[in-house]
């Protein structure tokens, strides 16, 4: 799982990300633990903190609990949340694509030829593969 | 504290070797010359006592070397040795209290001085004892030699004063040395001058050795950096 | 350690001045840096950064303003703030002859917390040679090294001024592992100033960037990235507003595009942009920390060049 300290996205976001994945695509199975803060602050080398805020965000979000001294564990209903929660990702990234489009005065008809294009051309990628190749920004 | 003069003694090791280095070549010149020269013969009492006389010139030129110039260098490199080589910058980030800092510096470069002057006394009084064998008489009566050591004494308490007080203010033992010896001249002309008493200085050098010194420690302390 | 001041803030400072000579090279500079949290300084060369970190060791005097480090002001009792923090300067100067194992020796007794168990780990951890002097260290493993004695008596608070300048990427990643180790494993707060984006983007939660003595910014990195927007305005006939939107850290315009760094975004900022007039079309862009960085300094060195 690599963090991209050059990004404009905030490394706690790319962390939520990267574990959403993991959840929706079954890497973390419910119940199961995620790794330690520690542990992962140092495969990430990442500050300690910025994990924890990935992990309290993650819960609120009711993809994982957190069991005192025990360490932090996938919800049951993670793996659906974690759907749902990939879903608006990528509703999130389609309204970016659609707001360019707009500005730069694409006509509807235009866009929607252009999604089904690029869904069309995309290479699907194999079974329970992360799914991050994805990355479709819509920034410069 | 111990671990502190440790590592004042340690970073200054190689200036000590070379004094010990250059005060035994002084030691070691009339022998080599008498050697060179081919004056030596072991079954010649004369030629003995030739080089004996030589030995107790060199010694006493030990002895003035130490004061006038080994004391001065051992007591700047000390105090700025680390500002010049900018260790004194790691030593400034340790939670050393600066009072230790500075005392440990001065503890071992008095220690060091009195070391060398020790040393150099001791084999100069042994030549001087051993040449006025030869004569079976002293070469030198008790007083005149107290007298010798009353003045080598001042002028050490001047130049370790000086060299306090120098080596707080510059950055480097180098500039610290020729200020010191600069101002040693200055002052020897002076004390020169006043022809009706020229022993005033006995009481005016040992006084301005002192505050000196105790100003050069003064400043030291106030430095956040040594 | 459960003294008076283990509630207060790492770090205070208060209206701090600092000049060399007539030079002033801190402005009234003002932090409160909590105890746990990741504080990144980043400022240009020359910026004021080690400056200021030197004045919270106590290794200069200042000339106006307050500073508490864990509770302590440094002026008055350097050597307890030295004893509870640790510290990485630019430049190693440990004295050279030493081996290792020496420095390590010196430093211990300076130390009443010094941990020889972590001391042992973080020389397992930099694979350093205790048998080697100083002067027979690579660049890189001096600098392990002053990490090693910054960090082996559990310091309450780490400073690195630059710590990774210069040093190859594998060298950095050890740098990093053990100052995080450090940090993981209790409340530690870090305090550190560097010119690489990454390492302050994996190691700050906070961050203040500081130019010729002034702070510009000090605030959660999240915030930072996620507020500070470009937007790019289209000017059809070529003339910028009169009144420049609020929160524009550095704008400039070249021939019809008008582009403008705001902090504290909002879709309001591009409504109230739009609602002036004049402007057919805007464009928001996302920032990454360095670009971020750049246009502070900019706009901080554009203002200055107009007043």
């Amino acid at each position: 799982m690599p963090v991209d300290p050059h990004s404009h996205v905030p490394i706690y976001e790319q962390i939520i990300e990267h574990i959403h994945g993991r959840i929706a695509t079954g890497v973390y199975q419910p119940d199961e633990p995620l790794p330690s803060i520690r542990a992962l602050a140092l495969e990430l080398l990442v500050n300690p903190n910025t994990v924890q805020r990935a992990y309290q965000e993650l819960e609120r979000q009711g993809l994982v609990y957190m069991r005192k001294g025990l360490g932090v564990f996938v919800a049951s209903n993670g793996r659906t949340t974690a759907r749902s929660k990939s879903e608006e990702a990528v509703r999130e990234r389609f309204s970016q694509g659609i707001d360019l489009g707009r500005s730069a005065r694409l006509a509807e008809q235009t866009l929607r030829s252009l999604f089904n294009r690029t869904l069309r051309e995309r290479p699907s990628p194999p079974q329970g593969h992360d799914r991050s190749s994805s990355d479709k920004r819509a920034s410069s | 504290m111990r671990n502190l003069m440790w590592k004042d003694l340690r970073q200054n090791r190689n200036l000590l070797l070379a004094v010990g280095v250059i005060l035994g070549v002084i030691y070691l010149l009339p022998l080599l010359v008498f050697l060179a020269m081919g004056l030596l013969n072991p079954f010649q009492r004369e030629s003995w006592r030739r080089l004996l006389e030589s030995l107790t010139v060199s010694s006493f030129i030990a002895v003035w070397v130490t004061v006038l110039l080994m004391l001065p260098a051992i007591a700047c490199s000390l105090i700025t040795g680390e500002r010049a080589d900018r260790t004194s910058q790691f030593a400034a980030y340790l939670p050393i209290p600066r009072g230790k800092a500075v005392a440990s510096r001065f503890a071992v470069a008095i220690l060091c001085s009195l070391a060398f002057l020790l040393l150099s006394g001791l084999v100069c009084l042994g030549c001087v004892a051993l040449t006025s064998s030869f004569y079976g008489r002293l070469a030198f009566i008790p007083n005149d030699l107290l007298q010798v050591a009353r003045v080598a004494a001042t002028i050490c308490l001047l130049m370790f004063g000086l060299a306090c007080f120098w080596s707080s203010l510059l950055s480097s033992p180098v500039q610290a040395v020729l200020a010191v010896l600069g101002t040693a001249a200055v002052l020897a002309t002076v004390f020169l001058r006043i022809h009706d008493r020229p022993f005033a200085a006995y009481g005016v050098a040992p006084v301005l050795g002192l505050v000196s010194a105790c100003v050069g420690a003064w400043i030291c302390h106030r430095r956040l950096v040594l | 350690m459960t003294d008076s001041s283990a509630d207060s803030p790492a770090v205070v400072v208060e209206g701090l001045a600092k000049r060399f000579g007539r030079q002033e090279v801190i402005h009234d500079l003002s932090l409160n840096i909590a105890r746990g949290s990741a504080f990144g300084f980043l400022g240009p060369n020359g910026a004021g950064k080690t400056t200021t970190l030197k004045l919270l060791m106590g290794l200069l005097r200042r000339e106006a303003g307050n500073v508490r480090v864990l509770g302590v002001d440094p002026a008055v009792d350097d050597t307890t703030v030295k004893r509870r923090v640790g510290y990485v300067p630019e430049q190693q100067f440990i004295y050279r002859w030493m081996r290792v194992s020496d420095a390590i020796r010196f430093c211990r007794p300076l130390y009443p917390t010094w941990n020889d168990d972590r001391c042992a780990e973080l020389l397992k951890l930099f694979a350093l040679d205790p048998g080697k002097k100083v002067k027979e260290l690579s660049k890189g493993n001096v600098v392990k090294l002053a990490l090693l004695l910054a960090m082996a008596h559990e310091p309450e608070l780490l400073i690195l001024d630059e710590p990774m300048a210069g040093l190859d990427p594998l060298v950095r990643d050890d740098l990093l592992d053990g100052v995080l180790r450090t940090l993981c494993d209790r409340e530690r707060t870090l305090v550190f100033s560097s010119h690489a984006m990454p390492d302050v983007q994996r190691m700050a939660d906070r961050i203040g960037i500081i130019d010729e003595g002034v702070l510009l910014y000090d605030g959660p990195s999240d915030t930072l990235l996620n507020t500070t927007k470009r937007l790019r305005a289209v000017l059809p006939n070529g003339r910028t507003p009169d009144r420049l939107p609020d929160g524009v850290i550095c704008h400039r315009v070249s021939g019809r595009e008008w582009l403008i760094t705001v902090r504290d975004f909002t879709p309001e900022t591009v409504r109230k942009l739009t609602a002036a007039g004049g402007i057919t079309h805007v464009d928001v862009i996302d920032l990454n920390l360095e670009e971020i960085f750049k246009d502070y300094i900019r706009g901080r060195r554009a203002a200055t060049c107009e007043t």
